[in-house]
């Protein structure tokens, strides 16, 4: 593993509304486990949606992300971070569990578009694979820090709290990432 | 330039093109790190239209995935934890069955259903009693309980054997005394010695079966309980199995003449404590058909026939401690 571990010390801390939804979590408050599910299932469906590239198989995913979180709330193993920051690390682990079960893609096709030339969909759909399978081979910051900023569009300074990182790590994380992105991409 | 540099300069050329700054002007930026930059800014183009960055996203249905969520987070009635009164009923229940079934099982004799619970129930209380003297104490409650159960299974009686552990307070060759309890059968205990025995108790007297030493006499031997203190068989239980006896006219008399009686009470100068066999260990002991009387103090029954121990051929006892002939 490349980069930094994340510090407990830097993890986005819980606000009070936060805290709040978490101890009704806790307490099984069906209206909280609503709450939970309309305020962040669509941050998640779109990270993972980046991710898988299909639709159907995000909604399945995401699902399966709040039934983890509920499942981990019960047993107490919450993070004690942002629920936006929990939330994403488990949709990152949904994903990449997801890929682990399928046979990923390694390389572009020989034919490979550029990248500012991905006008034709068939040519789209193999930029989509390839990236996809050769994001599948970094670790897993590597991977979060490639989704979050060049997925999500976040900046260095929001994934570095999601991430619990400094943002200077964070920008070695994603000098590192780009660069293994690269290897990986020209099949090395 | 360090490393840490290149990051800085990464991150603000990826700023630059975040702002929609082409990527040949970006590099014009910085010059001098546009070589090692272009392949990095070109792997994070890639990476932003691999994941479909600048694709607005598509409707998702979330209903399913909500629907789900809430059906996991409704509460299982059938794996969700009996409510408290119901606990709280369930332990009265069972502590009351477990108070009631130790109340009975005090009065529960040897053979009855209950009364491994009572032993049970002594032996824990012995365990748990930390002090010597608190021992002490159960030790002479337990030879209490058993004389009673004794006296009692003779009064009923039903015959049970027994298992108990006490000091040998008297011994002749063929009678020891241990808790208070007079019991038939050659053996080879002191006088002072801890033992457990096992007994047969019938309507004829208590019949020993097996012997163990579990303590040698401490020692100075002395009578661990003066004869006038000693606590014999009940008279009145003996008063009721001799007067049923002589009014049958047990064939038990005559089935073993030559045994030793046991007698309700038991005179130290007739019967001295330690003392020596009366016959050589290769001749059996032969004793009058009742029991012989101290001249100048009777037993407490002396008109009526106490039960005689068995002869070893006729009734083979189990106990080690049997002489050898």
């Amino acid at each position: 593993m490349s980069g930094p571990a994340s510090d407990p010390d830097r993890r986005a801390p819980l606000s009070t509304e936060e805290t709040n939804l978490l101890r009704r979590l806790r307490a099984n408050d069906l209206t909280a486990v609503a709450e939970l599910h309309d305020r962040f299932a669509p941050a998640v469906f779109a990270y993972v949606y980046r991710r898988v590239g299909e639709q159907r198989l995000a909604e399945d995913l995401t699902a399966d992300v709040f039934l983890k979180a509920l499942e981990a709330l019960r047993r107490d193993q919450f993070a004690h971070t942002a629920l936006v920051a929990w939330l994403y690390r488990l949709a990152h682990n949904r994903v990449v569990d997801h890929f682990r079960r399928q046979r990923p893609q390694m390389t572009l096709p020989d034919d490979h578009p550029a990248a500012d030339d991905v006008a034709a969909e068939s040519q789209k759909r193999a930029l989509h694979q390839a990236v996809r399978g050769a994001l599948s081979r970094l670790t897993d910051d590597q991977q979060q820090v490639i989704a979050l900023r060049f997925g999500e569009g976040k900046t260095a300074s929001e994934t570095a709290r999601l991430l619990s990182k400094t943002e200077e790590a964070v920008w070695a994380l994603q000098h590192r990432s780009l660069a293994a992105l690269r290897r990986f991409l020209e099949g090395r | 330039m360090s490393p840490a540099e290149l990051d800085l300069i990464l991150e603000q050329a990826l700023q630059l093109r975040a702002t929609g700054v082409a990527l040949e002007a970006c590099l014009e930026r910085f010059p001098d790190q546009a070589e090692a930059l272009r392949p990095l800014l070109e792997a994070a183009d890639l990476a932003a239209a691999g994941l479909d960055a600048a694709t607005p996203l598509p409707t998702p249905d979330l209903a399913r995935g909500r629907a789900r969520l809430l059906a996991a987070a409704r509460p299982d009635r059938s794996r969700a934890p009996a409510p408290l009164w119901r606990w709280a009923m369930a332990s009265l229940v069972a502590i009351g069955l477990i108070l009631a079934t130790g109340a009975a099982s005090t009065r529960a004799l040897p053979g009855d259903l209950l009364y491994p619970v009572k032993r049970a129930i002594e032996d824990a209380r012995f365990a748990l009693a930390g002090e010597p003297a608190a021992r002490e104490a159960l030790r002479t409650e337990a030879s209490g309980l058993r004389q009673a159960e004794v006296e009692a299974l003779i009064g009923l009686g039903r015959e049970a054997s027994l298992v108990f552990e006490g000091v040998v307070e008297d011994a002749t060759p063929s009678t020891l005394t241990v808790s208070g309890i007079r019991i038939g059968g050659d053996h080879r205990a002191e006088v002072g010695e801890t033992v457990r025995v096992g007994v047969r108790v019938t309507s004829e007297g208590v019949w020993l079966e097996n012997l163990t030493r579990i303590a040698a006499p401490p020692a100075r031997p002395e009578p661990t309980v003066a004869p006038e203190t000693r606590v014999p068989i009940a008279t009145s239980t003996l008063k009721a199995i001799a007067t049923e006896r002589s009014a049958t006219a047990t064939a038990a008399d005559t089935r073993f003449p030559d045994a030793t009686p046991i007698e309700a009470t038991r005179n130290a100068a007739q019967t001295p404590l330690n003392v020596e066999p009366t016959a050589p260990p290769d001749q059996p002991t032969t004793l009058p058909e009742r029991p012989t009387r101290a001249p100048d103090q009777p037993t407490a029954v002396p008109d009526r026939p106490t039960p005689e121990p068995p002869r070893p051929t006729e009734r083979p006892s189990p106990t080690p401690e049997r002489r050898s002939p």
